[in-house]
C-alpha cells in the first residue's frame, strides 16, 4: 500500500466535496489511480480533459505513482 | 467631411448647430469658448489667433475622429478662430450629437480639453494699458510639463532599481493587447494603464450587464446595457492621459487575429470560454507573441505565460482541445466571488509588467495555481508536448485557419448521409485506449488508430480511401483531418460533435 496525497480543483474538487485527502492505493499510474477515485465519487469528467500533474510537474496517465506522491487531477477552468 | 476647421470670419452658431442633426442622436452637447475681458489679473480688450494651419487641421480631425470612435457619436465637430477677436466673440466651438447625454457631454468636454493642449494654435492678448502679449501655445509647454508629470506620476515605481527610468521607457515603447474588459480585465486594465504602458488595446464584444458588476470594477452602475471596451477606454483615459488607448469591437476570428497580434508585444487572455481561449493560444502560437492566460473558477485559479523565445508549454500542449462545455462550467454557471478574478486579473498585470521590463524570474515553464479559500499555491512545471498539435515542431502550423475557421468542409454528420455515402467511409476511432476502454464506440464498423500514431505514422492510412475520423466531441479529429490534409490526404474528414455528436445529433 502506498500513501499518496491528492489534491483537487475546480469541478472535481466539487464532486469531490473537499480540496484534497490522503489516500491509501496500490495504484501503479496515475489512470489506476484515478479509475480508483472514479469508482469513490461520480467524477463526470472523461480523462480527456484532464492533466495528471505528479510533484508539481505536469505527467501523463502513464506516469508512475509512488509512496508519498502528491498529486492533482486537473481540469482547464475558463472563467473570468 | 471636414471635422476641424480654422477660420478668419465670425463662427456661425447656428449654422453649425445644423450639422449635429442626426436621426440616431438623441442629444447635442455644444461648447463655445468665449473671449473674456480679463486673464491672470489683467484686463483684456482684444485677442489675436495664429496657427499652424496644416499641423493645426490634421491634429484636430484626428482629436475629431478618436472621440467618434471612443463615444460612439454620430456627428462631432470642432471650428477655432484665427486673425483678430473681440471681447465676446466665440473663439472656438465644439459640437457633438449621440444617442444619449452621457455620451454627448463627455465627448464635447473630450474634444475641448485635448484641441486646447494639442492643436498648435497661439493667442495674443492686448491688454487695456496698451501692451501685448503671446500666451504660449499649450503644445509648445507641454513637453517640460510631461516630463514633470510622469517623473511623479511613476515615482513609486521607477525608485525600484529593477525599473528605474530605463523600465519605464520600457514600458511607455510597450503595446499590450487585453481580449476580454471583464473580471480579470478590469484589474489588468486598470494596473497596466497606471503603470504607463504606451498602448493599450481592449478587446470585448459585450455590453455591461448588471451581473458583470460584482466582479468587474471598471463599471459603474449607471453604465448597464452600454459597450464595454468604450467605457472602459473612458475609464482608462481618466486614470491616464498619457496611455494611447485602442478599441477592437469586431469580434475575433481566424481572419483578423493574426494581423492583431502582430501588432502588440504581449497579449492578455482575460476571457471567460473555452473557445476563444483556444483560438487565442493558438494565434500567439502562430504569430509568436507572448500570452498570459488566466482563468478561474469559483475560488480559485490558473495563470499561464506563454512565451515564444523560451520554447515554452502552449495552453494544447497541455490540454489538446477545448473541453464539451456540459463538463465544466464558466463564472455564469458556477459562480465566482470578484475578488478571486481581481486577484488573478492583478496577477497578469503583474506578470505582465514583469515581461515588459524583463525580469528573468517570470512564470516560464510553469503554470500558478491558487487556491484563495484554503491559500494553497502550487507552481507546476510545463513541459512543451512532443505531440502538440499546434506548436511542436512535429506538426508546423502554417496557418490559423487550419486548426479553428474555416473547417467546416472538413466535418461531415455522418447521421446525414445517405447509407451508401455512409459506407464510402471507413471510420476511424482516434482515441486513446484508455478512452477507448472507457466507452467504446459500438454503434459503427471502425478502425482503431490513436491520434498520436496517425502523426507518427501516416503509411497507416491509404491516400485513396476516404476516412472519417472520430473522437470524443469533434474538435481533436478536426484539428487532426485538417492537419492530415495538409499532408496531402485529400479524403479525411472529421464527424462533427464527435462520438457525443452522433449519439445526440448535431443539429438543432
Amino acid at each position: 500500500m502506498k500513501t499518496v496525497h491528492i489534491q483537487y480543483f475546480a469541478v472535481l474538487r466539487e464532486l469531490a466535496g473537499r480540496s484534497n485527502e490522503t489516500v491509501q492505493t496500490d495504484a501503479e499510474s496515475a489512470a489506476q489511480l484515478y479509475g480508483e477515485l472514479l469508482d469513490r465519487y461520480e467524477f463526470k469528467l472523461s480523462p480527456d480533459y484532464l492533466r495528471v500533474v505528479v510533484n508539481d510537474a505536469f505527467g501523463e496517465w502513464a506516469t508512475t505513482i509512488h509512496d508519498g506522491d502528491e498529486v492533482v487531477f486537473l481540469p482547464p477552468v475558463a472563467g473570468g | 467631411m471636414i471635422l476641424f476647421k480654422l477660420i478668419d470670419t465670425p463662427i456661425d452658431t447656428a449654422a453649425l448647430n445644423q450639422l449635429l442633426q442626426a436621426d440616431a442622436a438623441g442629444a447635442c452637447s455644444i461648447f463655445e469658448g468665449r473671449v473674456r475681458n480679463h486673464n491672470n489679473g489683467r484686463d483684456v480688450e482684444r485677442l489675436e489667433y495664429e496657427a499652424w494651419s496644416k499641423l493645426a487641421h490634421r491634429e484636430g480631425a484626428r482629436i475629431i475622429a478618436q472621440a467618434v470612435e471612443r463615444f460612439g457619436l454620430e456627428r462631432g465637430f470642432c471650428v477655432h478662430r484665427t486673425g483678430k477677436l473681440e471681447v465676446g466673440d466665440v473663439a472656438v466651438w465644439v459640437g457633438v450629437s449621440a444617442a444619449h447625454r452621457d455620451e454627448a457631454f463627455e465627448a464635447c468636454r473630450y474634444i475641448i480639453d485635448r484641441v486646447k493642449v494639442e492643436v498648435p494654435i497661439w493667442k495674443k492678448e492686448h491688454y487695456s494699458n496698451g501692451e501685448a502679449q503671446w500666451i504660449n501655445c499649450h503644445r509648445c509647454t507641454a513637453s517640460t510639463e510631461f516630463d514633470d508629470d510622469i517623473a511623479e506620476r511613476y515615482a513609486r515605481q521607477i525608485c525600484l532599481p529593477e525599473v528605474g527610468v530605463d523600465g519605464q521607457q520600457r514600458l511607455t515603447d510597450s503595446r499590450v493587447l487585453v481580449i476580454g474588459a471583464g473580471g480579470l480585465g478590469s484589474p489588468a486594465l486598470m494596473y497596466l494603464a497606471a503603470a504607463g504602458v504606451g498602448l493599450i488595446t481592449v478587446c470585448d464584444r459585450d455590453s455591461l450587464e448588471v451581473s458583470n458588476l460584482h466582479r468587474q470594477i471598471l463599471f459603474d452602475t449607471q453604465s448597464v446595457g452600454k459597450s464595454k471596451t468604450r467605457l472602459a477606454l473612458r475609464r482608462l483615459e481618466a486614470l491616464n492621459p498619457a496611455v494611447e488607448l485602442a478599441a477592437v469591437e469586431e469580434p475575433l476570428t481566424a481572419a483578423n487575429i493574426e494581423k492583431l497580434f502582430a501588432e502588440h508585444d504581449l497579449v492578455l487572455d482575460c476571457t471567460d470560454n473555452f473557445a476563444i481561449r483556444f483560438l487565442l493560444n493558438d494565434a500567439a502560437v502562430l504569430t509568436s507573441t507572448p500570452l498570459i492566460a488566466a482563468s478561474v473558477y469559483q475560488y480559485e485559479g490558473q495563470l499561464q505565460l506563454y512565451d515564444p523565445s523560451d520554447q515554452g508549454a502552449c495552453l494544447r500542449c497541455l490540454w489538446q482541445e477545448p473541453p464539451a462545455t456540459d463538463h465544466l462550467h464558466n463564472c455564469a454557471t458556477a459562480g465566482v466571488l470578484g475578488p478571486v478574478a481581481g486577484v488573478f486579473g492583478a496577477l497578469q498585470a503583474m506578470e505582465a509588467l514583469k515581461f515588459l521590463l524583463g525580469f528573468p524570474d517570470s512564470l516560464k515553464r510553469h503554470m500558478l495555481l491558487f487556491d484563495l479559500r484554503s491559500y494553497r499555491t502550487r507552481l507546476v512545471e510545463t513541459r512543451p508536448n512532443d505531440n502538440c498539435v499546434v506548436c511542436s515542431n512535429a506538426t508546423p502550423l502554417s496557418k490559423l485557419h487550419e486548426t479553428n475557421a474555416a473547417i467546416e468542409s472538413v466535418e461531415v454528420d455522418l447521421t446525414m448521409l445517405s447509407p451508401h455515402q455512409q459506407r464510402e467511409f471507413t471510420i476511424v476511432d482516434i482515441r486513446d485506449r484508455m478512452e477507448t476502454d472507457a466507452d467504446p464506440l459500438n454503434e459503427l464498423n471502425h478502425i482503431n488508430i490513436p491520434a498520436e500514431l496517425l502523426f507518427s505514422q501516416t503509411d497507416a492510412l491509404d491516400r485513396g480511401q476516404q476516412y472519417l475520423l472520430f473522437c470524443g466531441i469533434g474538435f481533436r479529429s478536426r484539428v487532426i483531418a485538417g492537419l492530415l490534409r495538409q499532408r496531402g490526404y485529400e479524403n479525411i474528414f472529421s464527424q462533427r460533435g464527435g462520438i457525443t455528436g452522433l449519439r445526440t445529433g448535431t443539429r438543432p
